[in-house]
């Protein structure tokens, strides 16, 4: 069977059982016509059989008379008594003509031919006693020369035929044996095959059972490890099936009771209970599928929460089954408590950051305001002429104090406004940008006479007033930290890379822009590179370059909310280059 | 209302002191032919402008952060009358977020002042506006041009 496996097998012996059944079905049929053929050949032999006995007793009786006959024409005592005409006209052959029946006409004819002659026999016997004489004898002697030898044509005729008959009986009694062993024979096949069938089928239903008894034992296992369990009712029957873990999440052990729905429902948070028996009553109504979250409530006191998927199907008899799957999602639900308090925390502490920043931007801003107008109403009404030396001082630093606070709250609102995020991106064209920056920052430019060189620039998707504010802190920046006396210088360019490595990041030039600001001021020690985009770090100490220690900070967060990363790098006395990478494509968020 | 007079009519809304106090100083200052008619509330100045009788007024300089009535609500509901169509309002606030800036310049405002923490600025800024060509001005309208920047 080898070959066979390579095919589909399973197909072959279906062929094969399919032929052998046409075949012996075929060989049944003409098996049962060779044997009525048989029956048929046997009857005719008997038949002809019993027309030869009779032909060959009538010929003995016509044998002995016409030997008596004989003997007494040589005797010369012919006389009338000692010839049996009775024995010769009563004889089978002659009165009983029903042997002949049914056998082929020329056979009857010549039966007939024969009783002609009979009573030719019979009418010259008669001249024979009437008176010898050598005509008569002559004639006698030829009629019965002549009844014997159509009597042997005859009997050798019926014998020929009974010949031929019997070896067509003879040939149909070996085709027939053929057709038996052949019937035979196939029908071994037939067992043979259906016997190999079984066993494939056997085969396959075995290992058809391992395989779901391995499902089992893994839906088993998988119902474990999930936390949940399976169920079934049978409609019907009103048969309810739970399996292990379904035990298990009840509290109780597998197979510990006979499950029901009265049963089951028990375990039912009583607060649940009318409203879950209540879904699934509905749901026969239209053998809809069902899903209920609820609580068990188990013996120990403990309160799971369960999410129940139940179906309807029709088993292989046909019965409406509902199928259910239970898990357990305490700890779902656990998380998602836990998360949405922490929402809600996050949300009221937003709202609070929120307040907090129209405090600083308005209510902290407008007394601040008020002291800087009052300051700058003194300054204007001849007070340095009416003042002394100190008194100018200590108005000095009250007005740089107020200033100082004021860029502190401006910085504080940017941040807080940047953390908040609301992000819009929109295609910002770097060089408009900066147009704009350079207009802002003109005052300062002039008074410092900078020098701003700015390259071609691409366009990137940001969120337009955060990119604004993180090059406009860049290059306020780069033009507040000069020593006294230097020409600032800064550059800003787009630069070409191919791959850079940030913040433990590959960044390649196919997703990044990569946008340099580079200035020739006091700089920094490399090792503080880190220190300086986190908040309220400042390195300086020098009271002469006003700062909050928030403008980084801030750099960093608008860089990080659009995606990108910065990086410093220092010379002390020399300047620094800050190096800020841009996503070409909004999709890397 | 009539606007018959060469004087210039300037309004100004504003519940607090000291900045009423800074502008009218301001506009002093500038030397320019004005009438300024100051409000404290916006109630008050509502009920000014729905009287008959006053002066028709070329500008009017509104405070957004009010108590009672917001400058906001004053915006909408003087827009929504007909015969303050042309009327000039300058919004005057302390606050400049993206919302208020946004807000006053959909409901029709025609430019935005961020209060300022120095005198001379504020004296800059009350001759700028008070020298502005306002056709010229709000034909090229835009979110940009509405804040002022000086």
């Amino acid at each position: 069977m080898g070959f066979l496996k390579k095919i589909d097998h399973i197909k072959l012996l279906k062929i094969a059982l399919g032929i052998s059944i046409f075949s012996i079905g075929y060989l049944l049929t003409m098996f049962y016509f060779q044997m009525n053929e048989l029956e048929n050949n046997k009857i005719e032999i008997e038949k002809y059989s019993k027309a030869d006995i009779e032909l060959l007793h009538f010929k003995s009786i016509v044998e002995e008379d016409s030997y008596r006959t004989q003997s007494q024409i040589l005797n010369q005592s012919i006389s009338s008594n000692t010839i049996d005409f009775n024995a010769i006209s009563n004889a089978a052959f002659i009165k009983n003509a029903a042997s002949f029946e049914g056998i082929e006409p020329k056979y009857a004819q010549k039966q007939n031919f024969i009783k002609e002659l009979i009573a030719d026999y019979i009418a010259f016997k008669k001249e024979l006693f009437a008176g010898k004489s050598n005509s008569t004898v002559s004639n006698y002697n030829t009629i019965n020369a002549n009844l014997l030898l159509n009597i042997n044509e005859l009997s050798a005729d019926l014998e020929s035929k009974i010949n031929t008959s019997n070896d067509a009986y003879l040939q149909m009694l070996e085709n027939s044996k053929t057709s038996g062993f052949l019937i035979a024979l196939i029908s071994l096949t037939i067992f043979v095959l259906a016997y190999v069938k079984m066993n494939e089928d056997l085969m396959k239903l075995q290992k058809i059972n391992d395989d779901v008894s391995f499902i089992n034992q893994t839906l088993q296992n998988a119902e474990m490890v999930a936390g949940f369990g399976s169920w079934k009712l049978n409609t019907v029957e009103n048969r309810f099936i739970i399996s292990d873990n379904f035990y298990r999440l009840l509290g109780t052990e597998p197979n510990s009771f006979t499950p029901s729905l009265d049963k089951i429902m028990s375990f039912v948070h009583p607060e649940d209970r009318s409203r879950v028996l209540q879904l699934h009553e509905d749901s026969f109504n239209k053998n809809e599928t069902t899903t209920i979250i609820y609580r068990y409530l188990l013996e120990d006191g403990t309160v799971r929460h369960m999410i129940s998927v139940g179906k309807f199907l029709n088993n292989s008899k046909g019965e409406l089954v509902k199928i259910g799957v239970n898990q357990d999602i305490t700890e779902l639900m656990k998380k998602t408590k836990e998360l949405e308090d922490k929402n809600q925390r996050l949300i009221s502490t937003n709202s609070e950051l929120e307040s907090f920043n129209n405090i600083v931007s308005h209510d902290l801003q407008e007394p601040l305001r008020k002291i800087q107008m009052f300051i700058s109403r003194i300054e204007s009404k001849d007070f340095v002429a009416s003042s002394n030396e100190a008194t100018i001082t200590y108005f000095d630093k009250i007005k740089s104090a107020a200033s100082r606070m004021q860029n502190l709250m401006n910085d504080l609102v940017d941040f807080t406004r940047t953390v908040k995020g609301d992000r819009i991106f929109e295609q910002v064209d770097l060089n408009v940008l900066f147009e704009e920056i350079t207009e802002d920052l003109i005052l300062i430019i002039e008074e410092k006479q900078a020098i701003i060189l700015i390259d071609q620039l691409p366009t990137i998707l940001g969120t337009k007033f955060q990119i604004q504010q993180l090059f406009v802190n860049l290059m306020s920046n780069a033009l507040k930290y000069v020593k006294l006396g230097i020409v600032p210088k800064i550059i800003v360019k787009l630069e070409e890379f191919s791959q850079d490595f940030v913040n433990d990041k590959n960044i390649s030039s196919e997703e990044y822009y990569k946008i340099t600001v580079t200035d020739n001021g006091i700089g920094f020690e490399q090792k503080h590179a880190d220190k300086i985009f986190m908040l309220f770090k400042r390195l300086q100490t020098d009271q002469s370059y006003k700062g909050t220690g928030l403008g980084l900070a801030i750099c960093k967060k608008i860089v990080d909310n659009n995606n990108g990363f910065i990086k410093a790098v220092g010379v002390p006395d020399q300047g620094s280059v800050f190096t800020v990478y841009l996503p070409k494509n909004i999709n890397l968020s | 209302m009539d606007r018959s007079q060469s004087q210039m009519q300037i309004l100004l809304c504003d519940d607090d002191a000291d900045d009423r106090f800074f502008f009218s100083e301001a506009i002093k200052e500038l030397k320019i032919d004005n009438a300024l008619t100051v409000f404290e509330s916006g109630l008050d100045l509502m009920d000014y402008l729905k009287h008959p009788e006053n002066h028709l007024p070329h500008i009017l300089f509104l405070d957004l952060n009010m108590p009672c009535k917001m400058g906001l609500e004053c915006l909408k509901e003087i827009r929504e009358d007909a015969q303050f169509r042309n009327l000039v309002i300058a919004i005057y606030s302390t606050s400049a977020t993206e919302q208020d800036i946004e807000d006053t310049f959909s409901n029709g405002a025609n430019i935005y002042i961020q209060k300022p923490s120095d005198f001379k600025k504020l004296k800059k800024i009350m001759h700028h506006i008070l020298n502005l060509n306002w056709q010229y001005h709000t034909a090229g309208l835009n979110k940009e041009t509405f804040f002022l920047n000086i």
